[in-house]
């Protein structure tokens, strides 16, 4: 599958006068994992939440042309009353799958992001912060989502679940999702990604394909030039 | 996302809500517990008055915690709430929680008032008395979530139950005072824009009040606060930006 799965044209969002996100615009392909790379406080969660409707956009406009999205925050919080099955069944009931294929599909992505299934019956806040991040991109991938959005997407993994989802990035695009992850991890981004946004003071500074040619030999040097800045002494 | 299915979805994870609540299952308990031993140790009478006084109450108790800390705790961040499926679900909380007030009260009204017209200690006029009892529920309902968009936890009930508690001290004040507040208000004849003013203001947070006989008329302005709470909730609402504290 190919095509475009999100367009973002001038998105601005200020804060009490201060301006967090500038004119942000950009595309995410079909089949592709695009990075999106910033230092602390460039804008790259807020972004993410006006794509999603979470925070209002002062301008700007979000085209969404994915059928269904799937989001992990990059510290995902839940209900304290609720089980993980219940909210597993809201959220599938919600996509409409069927009753007898929902037991299904949980147990194939509880495999694949090795979350042990005896945990659901538990509420999702007793979990670790690893085991609930991998809960929440469970909820998510099981709405077969064709816009996959992480924010930090290893904050709180261990390597091995780090790698599982580095496999899972890629499997996802293979299978035509757009996958969209908002990173410092530029060491576990370099091996999957597909194509690269960077967010500077809110400003979207380079968008660049991995098969674009350039002087750069490697994301991290790509990085530093991009937000490297006279006035800062670096 | 079509409205059905996210409806279903804020309907299962409210009732969640308030079927694993401790305060709640206490309220719930404590309450007919309450009008039965009024009944056992006063008359029918009181017990069935002090039922349609008290049951707004009930839809105060669930309306705690309604949505402060969802937000701020960044728990509506979630793939179930993308777009505006936050507001929906913030708002669609209202009316599940006026559902479950109302068939609550009416689980416990239907036997009591049964009783009473087999024994004719009740009449058709308490349906009235009932409908008053219930819009003031909802008025509650609509405060509470109000509130809790400004005050943490279950504070909002906090604060309106204090609120209401000094109020209930003035009154006791005002009854050393002949032709005071007290006196008005059992005659329910407010002569002056002061005190018409002062009981439209004593009203609104106790809505309880326009139970008596005599104010029972008072139930529009009730329904006028309603829908004004009901309006205020929808606008903060409708602004909500998902930010974490």
């Amino acid at each position: 599958m190919s095509g475009t799965a999100l367009v973002v044209r001038g998105l601005s969002k200020s804060f009490a006068g201060v301006m967090a996100v500038r004119d942000a615009g950009f595309s995410l392909e079909r089949g592709r994992v695009t990075a999106f790379l910033g230092e602390n406080g460039a804008g790259k969660t807020t972004t993410i939440k006006m794509v999603l409707g979470f925070l209002r956009k002062d301008s700007g406009e979000v085209e969404l042309r994915a059928r269904t999205v799937g989001y992990v925050p990059e510290q995902p919080a839940f209900f304290s009353w609720i089980k993980g099955a219940e909210l597993l069944d809201c959220t599938l009931r919600m996509h409409g799958v069927p009753l007898e294929r929902r037991r299904e599909r949980i147990a194939t992505w509880c495999e694949k992001l090795s979350l042990d299934p005896g945990l659901l019956e538990r509420r999702v806040p007793t979990y670790s912060q690893g085991n609930r991040k991998k809960f929440s991109y469970l909820q998510s991938l099981l709405v077969s989502p064709d816009l996959f959005i992480v924010d930090e997407p290893f904050t709180a993994l261990d390597p091995t679940s780090i790698m599982a989802a580095r496999r899972l990035f890629c499997e996802l695009a293979e299978g035509g999702a757009a996958v969209f992850m908002s990173t410092h991890l530029i060491s576990e981004v370099e091996k999957i990604y597909d194509d690269v946004i960077i967010i500077r003071g809110g400003a979207v500074v380079l968008r660049k394909r991995r098969e674009d040619p350039g002087p750069w030999p490697d994301l991290e040097t790509l990085f530093l030039s991009s937000v490297r800045s006279p006035f800062r002494g670096e | 996302m079509p409205d059905r299915p996210r409806r279903q979805v804020t309907f299962r994870l409210t009732w969640l809500r308030l079927r694993r609540s401790p305060a709640a299952w206490a309220a719930a308990a404590a309450f007919p517990a309450f009008i039965l031993y009024l009944w056992i140790k006063g008359s029918y009478g009181t017990a069935l008055r002090s039922f349609l006084f008290l049951l707004p109450h009930a839809f105060l108790i669930l309306s705690q915690d309604m949505a402060g800390d969802e937000i701020r705790e960044g728990r509506l961040e979630n793939v179930l709430f993308l777009g505006n499926g936050f507001k929906d679900h913030l708002f669609g909380k209202n009316a599940v929680l006026v559902l479950t007030g109302a068939v609550y009260g009416l689980g416990l009204f239907i036997p009591l008032w049964v009783i009473g017209l087999v024994t004719h200690r009740s009449g058709w006029g308490d349906l009235f008395g009932l409908v008053v009892a219930l819009l003031a529920g909802v008025y509650y309902v609509m405060l509470g979530g109000l509130l809790s968009h400004y005050l943490k936890g279950g504070s909002n009930v906090l604060a309106l139950i204090v609120v209401q508690a000094a109020a209930f001290m003035g009154l006791l004040f005002s009854a050393a005072q002949k032709g005071g507040f007290l006196d008005l208000l059992s005659a329910g004849h407010f002569p002056g824009f002061v005190a018409k003013l002062e009981f439209l203001a004593f009203a609104a947070v106790l809505p309880n009040v326009v139970m008596a006989g005599r104010l029972r008329h008072y139930v529009l302005w009730i329904v006028g606060l309603t829908a004004l709470a009901l309006f205020v909730q929808w606008i903060k609402v409708r602004r909500l930006e998902l930010k974490r504290s």
